[in-house]
């Protein structure tokens, strides 16, 4: 099979999360199954590619929903010129996801940031989907103000439910007299004395500031650097370890990973930049 | 691996044998350099066994510079790759392409295009007999005659005889379809061999001592990353890229779409350098090495370190292709010696 060829997926929905962030609901032409935390390239045809991690349910195969934060030229082709009805390009899946079986019995601490959370709802689905085969299952979100936390409806949902702890905070509520949260950035919700850390594990997606002190927040809690997982994100342009680009020391980003734990990368710099 | 001593005459026979059942590729002496072209009848071959490695690398024969790899949303058919005969790379040449098969034809997602280039290619490499003073294939654990494999027939000059050593199944049968008069060789030619193969080897040693390169050149590269001499050479460094393009090993590129109608494009695959600025850069313009000290590193630490921890080799073959094509002369050597300070 031709790992550079895109399937054709026709958009069959879009929804505005926030005022950066929009989700693209895709029925490619024929089923693209993932496991969370893989990722595919997504291709605006004539325009070029970027790689992002499906942020549905792995479940659900014969469609996929992809978040997308509008910061690069084909995130903006998306914004502006792309209706329901048109088709676009996917190829994969690719890479490292979540381990999932090794997470089982264990209390699993995810740490997410802004359009970070897009990953993490996928994972968060595959985990509801099996609650039982995990201890708890703990989520501390940030997003830079209300306005600007995605998936409303879903956190809405968690937030009542009991089959997970989720926990929210906005750097800044400044302008939202409304919100009566946490204010800070997520680490300062980040601590827990309930969390048993000695065989947790933790999951941490977002953008990479917050990664990076978000890792530091997790090894000062007692976590090892191998029961960290990363959601990587580096320039992946062939998905398939090939083109070179996203390589961190001896790994690429789109083979190796893109999750992958802490203590791979910890000797390398440019892990967070 | 078997060896047969075959005179000038039979080699222009197997040539020939093999231009009749493929394109050839020849090596001629242009100026100073050993250019490529293809085989005409009338060639005399042989008499260009001696010279150093070709111009250009051998990775241009599998994955080419630009080359089309998908077309949308109707796919495209596939490629035709006719058979190819290479003759006349050296060992640095042979050497490199275990690394790209490596990356190019691994088990989940090999590239249909390179393997199907890397299935039909028959290679006949020679020794080498002369020296550039830009080779360094001993200082990154090499010689300048084959071990490493990779390799159909390689041919060794050796005082007026030529000998050919087999190194797969379908050189067998390359000197079976040519019925060469092959030879067994004696003992004598085979240490006579051995000595030449040894000779030569210390004339690149030789040539390369000022530079001490140490056999574990991957240790400080590994920890010495704040070496002076990155930001010494970016000084220098136009970022033209031209190194890793002409690098044997080098295999980076990025897919690039052509828009050709509505919802409808081809897709080329197009050689990169990590020497660019845009190289490793994300959307929202950030690049985690914004500073060409940082890529000129990272280069270094990819072949020497990295691909060294992946697959127990380093990622220079020693060809010195990318001194000879830097217009700032900087020279790769000078980079290692400049870590190990």
């Amino acid at each position: 099979m031709n790992p550079y060829q895109p399937v054709p997926a026709e958009l069959v929905e879009i929804i505005e999360e926030s005022p950066t962030i929009t989700t693209y609901r895709l029925s490619p032409e024929k089923p693209i199954p993932f496991a969370t935390g893989q990722f595919v390239e997504l291709c605006v045809p004539g325009v070029g590619e970027a790689p992002f991690t499906p942020s549905s349910s792995p479940l659900v195969k014969e469609e996929m929903e992809i978040s997308i934060m509008h910061v690069g030229e084909v995130t903006n082709h998306l914004k502006e010129k792309t209706q329901v009805g048109d088709v676009l390009g996917v190829r994969g899946p690719y890479g490292e996801g979540y381990p999932l079986e090794e997470f089982k019995g264990k209390d699993v601490y995810i740490a997410g940031g802004g359009v970070g959370l897009a990953p993490l709802r996928s994972l968060i689905y595959a985990l509801l989907a099996d609650i039982d085969s995990y201890k708890n299952v703990r989520v501390k979100f940030g997003a830079r103000n209300p306005e600007a936390i995605i998936y409303k409806d879903e956190v809405e949902k968690w937030l009542k439910g009991d089959e997970l702890e989720l926990q929210l905070t906005v750097d800044s509520a400044e302008d939202y007299p409304d919100w009566d949260g946490e204010e800070g950035v997520v680490t300062t919700i980040m601590e827990d004395p309930d969390a048993d850390i000695e065989s947790g594990v933790s999951v941490v997606c977002g953008p990479p500031i917050m990664m990076k002190f978000a890792t530091l927040k997790l090894l000062d809690m007692g976590y090892d650097p191998d029961q960290i997982y990363l959601s990587m994100e580096k320039n992946m342009s062939c998905g398939v370890g090939k083109c070179g680009h996203c390589g961190i020391g001896p790994y690429y980003v789109c083979k190796h990973g893109p999750v992958m734990t802490y203590d791979k990368l910890e000797d390398y710099d440019e892990v967070f930049d | 691996m078997d060896q047969y001593k075959v005179t000038a005459g039979e080699i222009n026979r197997l040539l020939k044998s093999q231009a009749e059942k493929s394109r050839l590729i020849i090596p001629i002496e242009e100026g100073e350099q050993v250019e490529l072209k293809e085989f005409r009848e009338n060639d005399n071959p042989s008499l260009i066994v001696d010279s150093f490695r070709p111009y250009d690398p051998l990775k241009t024969f599998l994955m080419s510079p630009f080359e089309e790899v998908a077309t949308f949303p109707e796919k495209m058919s596939e490629i035709e790759a006719p058979n190819l005969t290479l003759f006349g790379f050296k060992a640095c040449s042979t050497n490199h392409i275990r690394l790209l098969d490596e990356i190019m034809l691994d088990d989940e997602w090999p590239d249909v295009f390179y393997r199907k280039r890397r299935e039909n290619l028959f290679i006949i490499s020679c020794d080498c007999v002369e020296v550039r003073d830009t080779c360094f294939c001993t200082e990154v654990g090499l010689k300048p005659y084959p071990t490493t494999g990779n390799f159909d027939l390689n041919i060794s000059h050796l005082n007026d005889q030529f000998i050919i050593t087999v190194g797969s199944e379908e050189g067998h049968r390359a000197l079976a379809e040519a019925s060469l008069n092959l030879q067994e060789i004696s003992d004598e030619i085979r240490e006579n061999l051995q000595e030449q193969r040894q000779e030569i080897t210390e004339r690149v040693k030789n040539q390369n001592d000022d530079y001490g390169i140490d056999e574990k050149i991957h240790e400080p590269v590994r920890e010495n990353r704040d070496a002076g001499v990155f930001a010494e050479k970016a000084e220098d460094c136009v970022e033209c890229g031209g190194c890793n393009l002409v690098c044997s090993s080098c295999y980076c590129f990025y897919l690039a779409d052509r828009e050709v109608g509505e919802e409808a494009f081809r897709r080329f695959r197009v050689w990169d350098s990590c020497q660019y600025n845009a190289y490793a850069r994300v959307a929202g313009d950030e690049t985690p090495r914004p500073m060409l000290m940082q890529r000129i590193r990272h280069r270094i630490a990819h072949k020497f370190d990295y691909l060294k921890e992946s697959f127990d080799y380093y990622g220079c073959v020693g060809c010195g292709r990318c001194i000879s094509a830097c217009p700032a002369d900087i020279d790769i050597r000078e980079l290692l010696q400049g870590v190990q300070k």
